[in-house]
Protein backbone atom coordinates (compact mmCIF):
# COMPACT_ATOMS: atom_id res chain seq x y z
CA UNK A 1 0.00 0.00 0.00
CA UNK A 2 1.22 3.46 -0.88
CA UNK A 3 2.06 5.88 1.89
CA UNK A 4 0.46 9.31 2.03
CA UNK A 5 3.48 11.10 0.57
CA UNK A 6 3.84 8.62 -2.31
CA UNK A 7 0.13 8.90 -2.98
CA UNK A 8 0.25 12.72 -3.03
CA UNK A 9 3.30 12.64 -5.34
CA UNK A 10 1.55 10.11 -7.58
CA UNK A 11 -1.57 12.26 -7.91
CA UNK A 12 0.45 15.45 -8.36
CA UNK A 13 2.55 13.89 -11.14
CA UNK A 14 -0.65 12.65 -12.80
CA UNK A 15 -1.78 16.26 -13.07
CA UNK A 16 1.51 18.10 -13.46
CA UNK A 17 3.21 15.91 -16.10
CA UNK A 18 0.30 15.89 -18.61
CA UNK A 19 -0.35 19.57 -17.90
CA UNK A 20 3.26 20.49 -18.78
CA UNK A 21 3.15 18.34 -21.93
CA UNK A 22 -0.24 19.80 -22.83
CA UNK A 23 0.98 23.39 -22.35
CA UNK A 24 4.08 22.70 -24.47
CA UNK A 25 1.95 21.20 -27.23
CA UNK A 26 -0.55 24.08 -27.00
CA UNK A 27 2.27 26.59 -27.40
CA UNK A 28 3.54 24.59 -30.39
CA UNK A 29 0.07 24.58 -31.94
CA UNK A 30 -0.26 28.35 -31.52
CA UNK A 31 3.21 28.72 -33.07
CA UNK A 32 1.93 26.76 -36.06
CA UNK A 33 3.63 23.34 -35.78
CA UNK A 34 1.33 20.68 -37.24
CA UNK A 35 2.93 17.88 -35.19
CA UNK A 36 2.21 19.81 -32.00
CA UNK A 37 -1.51 19.61 -32.67
CA UNK A 38 -1.38 15.80 -32.88
CA UNK A 39 0.79 15.73 -29.73
CA UNK A 40 -1.75 17.91 -27.93
CA UNK A 41 -4.52 15.52 -28.83
CA UNK A 42 -2.42 12.48 -27.88
CA UNK A 43 -1.68 13.94 -24.44
CA UNK A 44 -5.41 14.64 -23.95
CA UNK A 45 -6.25 11.05 -24.88
CA UNK A 46 -3.63 9.49 -22.58
CA UNK A 47 -4.60 11.78 -19.69
CA UNK A 48 -8.28 11.04 -20.22
CA UNK A 49 -7.68 7.27 -20.18
CA UNK A 50 -5.57 7.56 -17.01
CA UNK A 51 -8.26 9.67 -15.35
CA UNK A 52 -10.94 7.16 -16.33
CA UNK A 53 -9.05 4.07 -15.18
CA UNK A 54 -8.03 5.62 -11.84
CA UNK A 55 -11.60 6.84 -11.32
CA UNK A 56 -12.94 3.39 -12.05
CA UNK A 57 -10.51 1.90 -9.52
CA UNK A 58 -11.69 4.46 -6.98
CA UNK A 59 -15.38 3.79 -7.60
CA UNK A 60 -15.02 0.02 -7.42
CA UNK A 61 -12.81 0.24 -4.32
CA UNK A 62 -9.69 -1.07 -6.06
CA UNK A 63 -7.51 1.54 -4.35
CA UNK A 64 -9.07 1.26 -0.90
CA UNK A 65 -6.87 0.58 2.11
CA UNK A 66 -7.70 -2.87 3.42
CA UNK B 1 -16.29 -5.97 -2.28
CA UNK B 2 -16.44 -4.66 1.26
CA UNK B 3 -19.28 -2.14 1.79
CA UNK B 4 -18.61 0.87 3.98
CA UNK B 5 -21.20 2.48 6.22
CA UNK B 6 -21.36 5.39 8.58
CA UNK B 7 -24.20 6.96 10.59
CA UNK B 8 -25.59 8.55 7.43
CA UNK B 9 -25.90 5.21 5.61
CA UNK B 10 -24.05 3.38 2.89
CA UNK B 11 -21.20 5.51 1.55
CA UNK B 12 -21.64 4.36 -2.07
CA UNK B 13 -25.15 5.88 -1.96
CA UNK B 14 -24.48 9.40 -3.22
CA UNK B 15 -27.97 10.64 -2.34
CA UNK B 16 -27.06 10.50 1.34
CA UNK B 17 -24.91 13.59 0.72
CA UNK B 18 -27.87 15.79 -0.33
CA UNK B 19 -29.18 16.87 3.12
CA UNK B 20 -25.81 18.01 4.45
CA UNK B 21 -23.47 18.71 1.51
CA UNK B 22 -25.05 19.53 -1.84
CA UNK B 23 -21.73 20.64 -3.30
CA UNK B 24 -20.18 17.27 -2.53
CA UNK B 25 -23.21 15.57 -4.10
CA UNK B 26 -22.81 17.52 -7.36
CA UNK B 27 -19.06 16.85 -7.32
CA UNK B 28 -19.57 13.09 -6.88
CA UNK B 29 -22.36 12.75 -9.47
CA UNK B 30 -20.26 14.58 -12.05
CA UNK B 31 -17.19 12.52 -11.11
CA UNK B 32 -19.01 9.20 -11.54
CA UNK B 33 -20.20 10.29 -14.99
CA UNK B 34 -16.77 11.72 -15.82
CA UNK B 35 -15.04 8.38 -15.25
CA UNK B 36 -17.02 6.70 -18.03
CA UNK B 37 -16.99 9.75 -20.32
CA UNK B 38 -13.20 10.03 -19.93
CA UNK B 39 -12.73 6.35 -20.82
CA UNK B 40 -15.04 6.75 -23.84
CA UNK B 41 -13.17 9.88 -24.94
CA UNK B 42 -9.81 8.12 -24.44
CA UNK B 43 -10.83 5.07 -26.49
CA UNK B 44 -12.46 7.10 -29.30
CA UNK B 45 -9.51 9.52 -29.35
CA UNK B 46 -6.94 6.72 -29.42
CA UNK B 47 -8.76 4.92 -32.27
CA UNK B 48 -9.01 8.22 -34.16
CA UNK B 49 -5.28 8.83 -33.69
CA UNK B 50 -4.56 5.29 -34.93
CA UNK B 51 -6.40 6.04 -38.17
CA UNK B 52 -10.16 5.51 -37.67
CA UNK B 53 -11.14 8.68 -39.54
CA UNK B 54 -14.87 7.92 -39.36
CA UNK B 55 -14.75 8.69 -35.59
CA UNK B 56 -13.85 12.35 -36.26
CA UNK B 57 -17.45 13.48 -35.70
CA UNK B 58 -17.46 12.07 -32.14
CA UNK B 59 -14.17 13.50 -30.87
CA UNK B 60 -15.14 17.16 -30.40
CA UNK B 61 -18.60 16.58 -28.83
CA UNK B 62 -17.03 14.00 -26.46
CA UNK B 63 -14.30 16.50 -25.54
CA UNK B 64 -16.99 19.08 -24.72
CA UNK B 65 -18.91 16.55 -22.59
CA UNK B 66 -15.73 15.73 -20.66
CA UNK B 67 -15.08 19.48 -20.31
CA UNK B 68 -18.50 20.02 -18.68
CA UNK B 69 -18.07 17.00 -16.39
CA UNK B 70 -14.61 18.19 -15.25
CA UNK B 71 -16.03 21.61 -14.25
CA UNK B 72 -16.96 20.72 -10.61
CA UNK B 73 -13.63 18.90 -10.23
CA UNK B 74 -11.72 22.04 -11.27
CA UNK B 75 -13.72 24.16 -8.82
CA UNK B 76 -13.25 21.72 -5.94
CA UNK B 77 -9.53 21.31 -6.66
CA UNK B 78 -8.87 25.05 -6.58
CA UNK B 79 -11.03 25.34 -3.46
CA UNK B 80 -8.97 22.62 -1.82
CA UNK B 81 -5.81 24.48 -2.86
CA UNK B 82 -7.16 27.64 -1.20
CA UNK B 83 -8.01 25.63 1.91
CA UNK B 84 -4.53 24.07 2.12
CA UNK B 85 -2.64 27.25 1.20
CA UNK B 86 -4.37 29.17 4.01
CA UNK B 87 -4.11 26.25 6.47
CA UNK B 88 -7.88 26.05 6.69
CA UNK B 89 -8.60 29.77 7.11
CA UNK B 90 -10.35 30.02 3.71
CA UNK B 91 -13.27 27.59 3.23
CA UNK B 92 -12.32 25.74 6.41
CA UNK B 93 -14.37 25.12 9.56
CA UNK B 94 -11.89 25.85 12.31
CA UNK B 95 -12.70 26.63 15.92
CA UNK B 96 -11.97 30.06 17.39
CA UNK B 97 -8.57 29.21 18.84
CA UNK B 98 -7.31 27.59 15.66
CA UNK B 99 -8.64 30.47 13.54
CA UNK B 100 -6.63 32.94 15.66
CA UNK B 101 -3.48 30.81 15.45
CA UNK B 102 -3.81 30.35 11.69
CA UNK B 103 -4.56 34.05 11.13
CA UNK B 104 -1.36 34.96 13.01
CA UNK B 105 0.65 32.84 10.56
CA UNK B 106 -1.13 33.54 7.28
CA UNK B 107 -1.99 37.20 7.78
CA UNK B 108 -5.43 38.74 7.41
CA UNK B 109 -6.07 38.96 3.66
CA UNK B 110 -8.10 35.97 2.54
CA UNK B 111 -10.05 37.65 -0.27
CA UNK B 112 -7.69 36.33 -2.93
CA UNK B 113 -8.07 32.74 -1.69
CA UNK B 114 -11.85 33.04 -1.34
CA UNK B 115 -12.18 34.38 -4.90
CA UNK B 116 -9.59 32.08 -6.54
CA UNK B 117 -11.96 29.11 -7.18
CA UNK B 118 -14.52 31.44 -8.77
CA UNK B 119 -11.85 33.17 -10.91
CA UNK B 120 -10.54 29.82 -12.19
CA UNK B 121 -14.11 28.65 -12.80
CA UNK B 122 -14.74 31.78 -14.90
CA UNK B 123 -11.64 31.07 -17.02
CA UNK B 124 -12.72 27.42 -17.36
CA UNK B 125 -16.24 28.36 -18.55
CA UNK B 126 -14.81 31.03 -20.90
CA UNK B 127 -12.56 28.31 -22.38
CA UNK B 128 -15.58 26.09 -22.93
CA UNK B 129 -17.48 28.89 -24.70
CA UNK B 130 -14.40 29.69 -26.81
CA UNK B 131 -14.14 26.00 -27.81
CA UNK B 132 -17.84 25.98 -28.73
CA UNK B 133 -17.37 29.04 -30.93
CA UNK B 134 -14.04 27.90 -32.41
CA UNK B 135 -15.18 24.39 -33.25
CA UNK B 136 -18.62 25.69 -34.32
CA UNK B 137 -20.36 22.67 -32.80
Amino acid sequence: MMGFRTMALFYASLVIVPLCLWLLAALGTVAGHAAAKAALFAVSVVFSLLLGVIGLLEITGGMKRR
Amino acid sequence: MKRTYDMRGRMTNLLRLVPFDKEAFVHMVFYRALVFAAIAYGIVGALFLLGAAQLAAYVKPLALIVWVLVTPQVFETVKAFSLVATRGAAFGRLNEGSTKAVRRKTGGALGLFYSLPYAVLAVWVAGFLAALAWWAV
